[in-house]
């Protein structure tokens, strides 16, 4: 999952970055409204979620929901501000925003909202299943023939990318851009690196892997048979 | 005795009404009594020719013609229109006196020698009488004629005169005080309808204006200086939300990154180095508020209550020296020279706790936002007693320049928080030199000048 986060108050930008970036999202930061809007406009597709400070200079919060609303309707968009009149959280959701924290927050409480709006639509899907490997969303933990297994948090992303598209391809740009943020060096060799973790963790031994590779094109997880 | 306003001004005008219309009665009045009296007098003067007409007189003794005059019906009777007549000699002795006067004797005065008219009473008949003395050939009085005529008439059409004045009068005042009133009443509506507007406008509805009438009158000008006190105290109103938004910000932007960090540093075990420099970054953040607390504190301390000002004078040279020493390790840090250019015996007339707190927020500014490896320069102009404090840095663009003292106005590059502040150095500053009388001015073309100008006071 990829967040766009504009922020102009860097303690609070790194906070939420460090924190997020623990929970598997991969976090871009900007620190003013222009490169805010810019970031926004320029990934529109590859960010989940975006992170808007209200008052920010260049560009305000306001102006960049907007322009994200004007291109795309159902990218959630969550206010944190400090301006917390019932005025201010009205306008503010009118503008397109589909939550509103005021400062200060509980950082569990933004995750939490985070993570509601990122459910799949009204299936609010939390489990994904292959074969014997579970995915639970909701609990971040990972369970293979009943047992859990340690991932770390780019695995878990990984895993979790690859089995909301279960029977899809899964291009390696494509991963790069929803799991890695905007500051990697777009070697993509990476992937196979973390491909291998999840294989070594998860794959029967002495079995074709779970997860398929498309020489060049990127991976897959199959239907189940 | 309170009366409204429509009341006071009704009875201004019937006051002076009364005194107007009471005049015109009175001249009314009069003309018409004299017009009257001379008509009557006329009369007698006439009934008079004819008398004398008839009567000769040799030396002192007068000699009655037998005149048809006399038998005249007029003088018989005294019903309808009589004329009396009545001839005295020198000596009183009556002569003649015309049948309808029966016993009854037409008063005459002795003393009078020339002719006189007044009024007397025969029966109750009201009579007009004129008392003509008769000269000789050479001058001597020799008899006095009196003619009475009845005024009867002219007292009637005086006497209804006189009761119409006094009926009008009264009433004229009545109607005139109630139709002022009225007037007054309808000339004020525009007030009462200013009022009415006026008050029900409170601070949920501050932004409405009370409408203009039409004609630019007085009523307008009422109407548009309360529309622009309004518009100062929405003015007030505005800027004192802005500054509780303001710092409601302010305040929560360092707790909201000090609550979420420590929030994710415990969200699992770290090495020791991360929590070190978590909390350094908490502290931080802490000392930023305590800073900000500390100047919000001292902003609120200067509106509320007034400092004394105790103006002596300030050695500038070893003032700045000891000022800019603790400065020293910031401008180290940022590797930043502070250049004085002051002459040693400089000296000036000012508070020097006041000057002291505002020359720490302008030189604290300057290395915040100078140009890091740059220069700081304070420069005094003894001849018109200016202290300027110079820095080569990026400086203000012009859109900022005017709100820089603004409470909590920080420009965007300041903003972005690589250098700290809550944009209250600048307020404070600002309202110290506002008391200390010295005037503040900032410029900025290349870098930023702040200019203190002095009065000349001592």
């Amino acid at each position: 999952m990829r967040v766009l986060l504009v922020e102009d108050e860097t303690a609070i930008a790194r906070f939420i970055a460090d924190g997020l970036e623990e929970e598997g999202f991969a976090v871009d930061v900007a620190g003013n409204g222009r490169e805010g809007l810019r970031l926004a406009l320029d990934n529109l597709a590859e960010y989940d979620l975006f992170l808007l400070d209200w008052m920010l200079p260049g560009a305000s919060g306001i102006e960049i929901c907007r322009a994200i609303r004007r291109e795309n309707k159902t990218t959630p968009v969550i206010f944190l501000t400090a301006k917390d009149t019932v005025d201010d959280v009205v306008f503010g959701l009118e503008t397109g925003a589909n939550d509103y924290l005021r400062k200060p927050f509980a950082f569990e409480e933004l995750l939490a909202r985070m993570r509601v709006l990122l459910r799949n639509g009204d299936g609010e899907q939390n489990v994904f299943r292959y074969a014997d490997i579970e995915l639970d969303i909701s609990g971040h933990r990972v369970l293979k023939a009943g047992k859990q297994v340690e991932l770390t948090q780019k695995e878990f992303a990984l895993l979790e990318l690859l089995l909301r598209n279960k029977g899809k391809v899964c291009r390696r740009t494509r991963i790069i851009e929803k799991i890695w943020d905007i500051h990697f060096d777009h070697d993509t060799s990476v992937i196979d690196v973390y491909i291998n973790f999840l294989r070594k963790k998860l794959d029967l031994p002495g079995q074709p892997s779970f997860i398929q590779t498309l020489r060049g094109v990127g991976y897959r997880v199959n239907n189940d048979v | 005795m309170k009366l409204s306003f429509r009341n006071r001004i009704a009875l201004f005008t019937a006051l002076a009404a009364a005194v107007t219309i009471g005049l015109v009665f009175l001249v009314v009045y009069g003309v018409v009594y004299f017009t009257a009296y001379s008509h009557l007098d006329s009369d007698i003067r006439q009934e008079k020719e004819e008398v004398l007409h008839n009567l000769r007189w040799v030396g002192d003794s007068i000699f009655i013609e037998h005149m048809t005059e006399w038998e005249e019906s007029e003088h018989l009777q005294i019903e309808v229109n009589p004329t009396f007549l009545q001839l005295v000699d020198a000596d009183g002795h009556l002569l003649f006196r015309s049948t309808n006067l029966d016993k009854d004797v037409l008063l005459f005065d002795p003393a009078l020698s020339t002719e006189a008219f007044f009024n007397s009473r025969i029966e109750s008949q009201r009579i007009r009488q004129g008392q003509f003395p008769i000269l000789n050939e050479r001058n001597v009085v020799i008899g006095r004629l009196t003619v009475g005529i009845s005024q009867e008439e002219s007292a009637v059409v005086l006497h209804n005169l006189r009761n119409t004045l006094w009926i009008a009068f009264p009433l004229l005042l009545l109607i005139l005080f109630v139709a002022t009133a009225i007037a007054a009443s309808q000339g004020i509506a525009p007030v009462q309808q200013l009022i009415r507007t006026a008050s029900g406008i409170s601070e949920t509805n501050i932004h409405d204006r009370l409408p203009l009438p039409g004609n630019k009158d007085e009523i307008y000008r009422l109407a548009t200086t309360i529309n622009e006190l309004l518009q100062r105290v929405e003015n007030g109103m505005k800027r004192e939300k802005q500054f509780t938004a303001d710092a409601s910000h302010e305040i929560r932007t360092p707790l909201t990154a000090i609550r979420g960090t420590l929030e994710v540093l415990i969200r699992k075990q770290r090495a020791p180095a991360q929590y070190e420099e978590k909390i350094g970054r908490v502290i931080a953040e802490v000392d930023r508020l305590n800073t900000m607390l500390e100047q919000l504190l001292q902003l609120a301390r200067l509106e509320n209550n007034p400092v004394p000002v105790k103006p002596a004078p300030v050695p500038l040279h070893d003032f700045l020296v000891a000022l800019t020493e603790k400065w020293q390790p910031r401008l180290s840090e940022k590797n930043m020279e502070l250049g004085l250019q002051i002459p040693p015996g400089a000296v000036l007339f000012a508070d020097a706790t006041l000057l002291n707190i505002i020359l720490d927020n302008l030189i604290g500014n300057a290395i915040k936002y100078g140009r890091p490896g740059g220069r700081i320069d304070c420069i005094w102009q003894a001849d018109n007693t200016v202290l300027t404090i110079r820095d080569d840095g990026p400086g203000i663009s012009s859109e900022h320049l005017p709100h820089i003292f603004d409470r909590f106005y920080r420009t965007d590059n300041a903003r972005s928080s690589v250098v700290q502040g809550a944009g209250l150095g600048l307020s404070i500053a600002k309202k110290l030199a506002d008391i200390s009388g010295i005037v503040l001015l900032v410029k900025s073309e290349h870098g930023t000048e702040v200019s203190l100008h002095f009065q000349h006071s001592f």
